[in-house]
């Protein structure tokens, strides 16, 4: 099944190695090919807006691209609406859910706002009003993980801890959409060194059984091949000291050992995934111009 | 006395390097360096010998003073502080099993730091060292190391939590019991249950743990504690830079300096040439890709450069330590004794 068929693809990884730079060249790729999209942040990592230019943040959707919306996800106004759903009663909704009890609560319970967040996603694709879902496609910039803590282990504890009422049923329809592979895709973000490549694995193999859900990786800021391959380096290198340019040698020696050492993590990277990978190069700025070059590069995600 | 140095900035931005490096650098300066990483690259750690610790471990280096490394395990940070202000073990062991500690220990939003802070505050108390450099959790904004403690504050602050899971004490108005009635409701009785014993074991140990939260948040707060922040040179390193800068003031603390990190050197006047025994022939094929690499690492050291000289505008007072990217990551204790030479005496 192709990527871009998904109903949600989740893009992870450790901080700054480029999860929201992917996430934006992942929705521009879907959307090249017709479908309908919509970038969700969390509020609290919220820079999509800024990348494509955009004045600020908010919580409705704007437009940031042709067929791209994002939008900023703050737990307070996530639960707000799931409280519109639930309660009967529309004149509670304003009392509790502007009440800074309500914010404390929302603090105090371990998950509960990743909960009300990946909910509202829930709703986008599951629980939509009208006949057709708003998006064919929602595109998760995922906190970063530390020490294998995701979204979907966040929301399993969660379950554990209430087990009834209707935060629990909630979790539990959230479980059941980020652990199907045939709707959840969870996209892995690396750099193309051996440590990030190494966490990476980390990181996968920590994923256990939701490895099933691991639909592609994608290489960020990777670099392309110095040097020509022939005639061999080593032989001018010679050449280039015995003719005292000792500085552009040390440069071109840098230059080719990070490259090497790049396609060594990549190539182990992919022996050991066994999943396409997706070469998004590194670039001087990344911003709403230069994300199309990105995005020409994450539609490669599509060949294995 | 022993100082603190907290290298704050965002995730990935080689925080947790820079901070070792800087405990390198002060041991071989002749001090008694201890640092308090929290998320080291496995083989970072296995250099550094920590990946068993919560507690501080000796690093064998070449050096007039001292190295040790220790990694936070918040969850048994959290297990110390109750232990340490349980009224007996008992209680103690009753916390434990409680299913809402286990959360809070784990996985609440904000404990991360708070668990960060608890833990340097023992380091200083211990008095074994001259200096403890603190590395910060991995978070998308650099404010995040004094923001989230406030969240585990707000957490325990007994008049709102207390009106959450115990309505029926006090005064309070319909509305309010109606707000804590939908709660509740949507949260199901068995976390309410779990919540409001928590509060009724901890209330055993509160005194001694409001007091604690006190004295960290008053170290914190005096000028034994020194904050650099570790960023790039990029465009988005500089928005967060200065939003952290203003966000200090307000805390009514002062940033020493940036510790700018990989920061590509400008090849300068370099120009490739073509060295006698090399064919004209031969040459073509290499002569344009050297100018490529020399124009790339131009341009690249020339952003960076203006991103330096930003950086320098955005405070008056703070230092800007540009420091090379190393090449292809640090992995070893020599990787971090050579970027342990271009940081700053602090
Ligand atoms: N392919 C790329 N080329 C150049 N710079 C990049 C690239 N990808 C990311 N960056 C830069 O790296 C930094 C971190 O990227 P970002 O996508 O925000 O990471 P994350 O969301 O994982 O924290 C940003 O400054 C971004 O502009
Ligand atoms: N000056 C440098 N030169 C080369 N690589 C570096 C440098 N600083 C950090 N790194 C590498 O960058 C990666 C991230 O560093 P790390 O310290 O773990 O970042 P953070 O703690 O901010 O997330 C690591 O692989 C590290 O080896
Ligand atoms: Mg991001
Ligand atoms: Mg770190």
């Amino acid at each position: 099944m192709s990527l871009f068929d998904h109903q949600l693809i989740a893009v992870t990884g450790k901080g700054g190695v480029g999860r929201t730079t992917a996430a934006c060249s992942i929705a521009l790729a879907a959307a090249a090919q017709g479908k309908r999209v919509c970038i969700a942040e969390l509020a609290g990592l919220a820079r999509v807006p800024e990348v494509f230019g955009l004045p600020g943040r908010s919580y409705a959707p704007q437009r940031c691209a042709p067929g791209v919306d994002t939008m900023s996800l703050s737990a307070l106004d996530c639960l707000d609406d799931f409280g519109r759903k639930r309660l009967k009663i529309q004149a509670l909704v304003r009392l509790v859910f502007h009440n800074r009890l309500t914010a404390a609560f929302l603090d105090a319970i371990p998950g509960l706002q990743d909960m009300q967040q990946l909910g509202k996603i829930r709703h986008l694709i599951e629980e939509y009003e009208g006949d057709e879902p708003p998006y064919d496609l929602i595109v998760l910039d995922a906190p970063a993980t530390g020490h294998g803590l995701t979204l979907l282990d966040s929301a399993r504890s969660l379950g554990e801890m209430t087990r009834v009422g209707p935060f629990y049923e909630e979790t539990q329809h959230i479980v059941r959409l980020l652990s199907d592979p045939d709707r959840t895709a969870i996209v892995v973000v690396t750099l193309g060194e051996e440590l990030p490549v190494n966490e990476s694995l980390e990181l996968i193999s920590s994923l256990g059984e939701d490895r099933a859900q691991l639909a592609a990786i994608v290489a960020n800021q990777v670099r392309s091949q110095p040097l020509p391959d022939a005639p061999p380096w080593p032989k001018l290198r010679d050449a280039l000291a015995a003719s005292d340019q000792t500085d552009l040698v040390s440069l071109a020696d840098a230059a080719q050992s990070t490259w090497t050492s790049q396609e060594r993590a990549l190539a182990r990277l992919r022996t050991t995934i066994g999943l396409p990978i997706a070469r998004l190069p590194r670039l001087p700025v990344v911003d709403a111009e230069s994300l199309l070059i990105l995005a020409e590069a994450a539609e490669q995600l599509e060949e294995p | 006395m022993t100082r603190v140095i907290v290298c704050c900035g965002v995730g990935g931005v080689g925080k947790t390097t820079t901070s070792a490096a800087l405990a390198v650098r002060l041991a071989k300066t002749g001090h008694r360096a201890v640092v308090l990483t929290i998320d080291p690259a496995r083989r970072l750690a296995d250099a550094l010998g920590v990946e068993l610790g919560n507690e501080p471990r000796a690093v064998a280096i070449d050096a007039p003073g001292t190295l040790h490394a220790l990694m936070l395990d918040r969850k048994a940070t959290w297990d110390g502080i109750i232990h340490r202000f349980a009224p007996s073990a008992e209680a103690a062991q009753r916390l434990f099993d409680n299913r809402y500690y286990k959360a809070v220990s784990t996985r609440l939003g904000g404990s991360h730091e708070f668990m960060a802070m608890e833990k340097l505050y023992e380091l200083v108390e211990s008095e074994r060292w001259d200096v403890v450099v603190v590395d910060t959790p991995p978070t998308q904004h650099a404010l995040d190391f004094f923001r989230a403690p406030d969240r585990v504050h707000r957490v325990f602050d007994r008049s709102v939590i207390g009106i959450l899971v115990e309505p029926g004490k006090g005064l309070f108005n319909a509305a309010t019991r109606k707000v804590v009635g939908v709660l509740h409701r949507m949260a199901g009785e068995r976390v309410i249950g779990d919540i409001s014993e928590f509060f009724r074991l901890m209330s055993g140990l509160s005194t001694g743990f409001r007091k604690r939260s006190r004295a960290v948040a008053d170290l914190l707060s005096s000028d034994r504690s020194h904050y650099w922040l570790v960023t790039s040179a990029s465009a988005p390193a500089r928005a967060d830079a200065v939003a952290f800068l203003a966000e200090l003031e307000e805390r009514e603390l002062t940033l020493q300096g940036f510790l700018v990190n990989r920061v590509i050197p400008d090849p300068g006047e370099l120009a490739a040439e073509r060295p006698a025994d090399i064919g004209e022939a031969e040459w073509t094929e290499w002569g344009p890709a050297f100018d490529a690499l020399i124009h790339a690492r131009r341009s690249e050291a020339a952003r960076h450069r203006a991103g330096l000289a930003q950086l320098a505008q955005s405070s008056t007072h703070a230092s800007v330590h540009p420091l090379p990217d190393l090449g292809s990551g640090i992995a070893d204790l020599s990787g971090l004794e050579r970027l342990a030479e271009h940081l700053p005496d602090v």
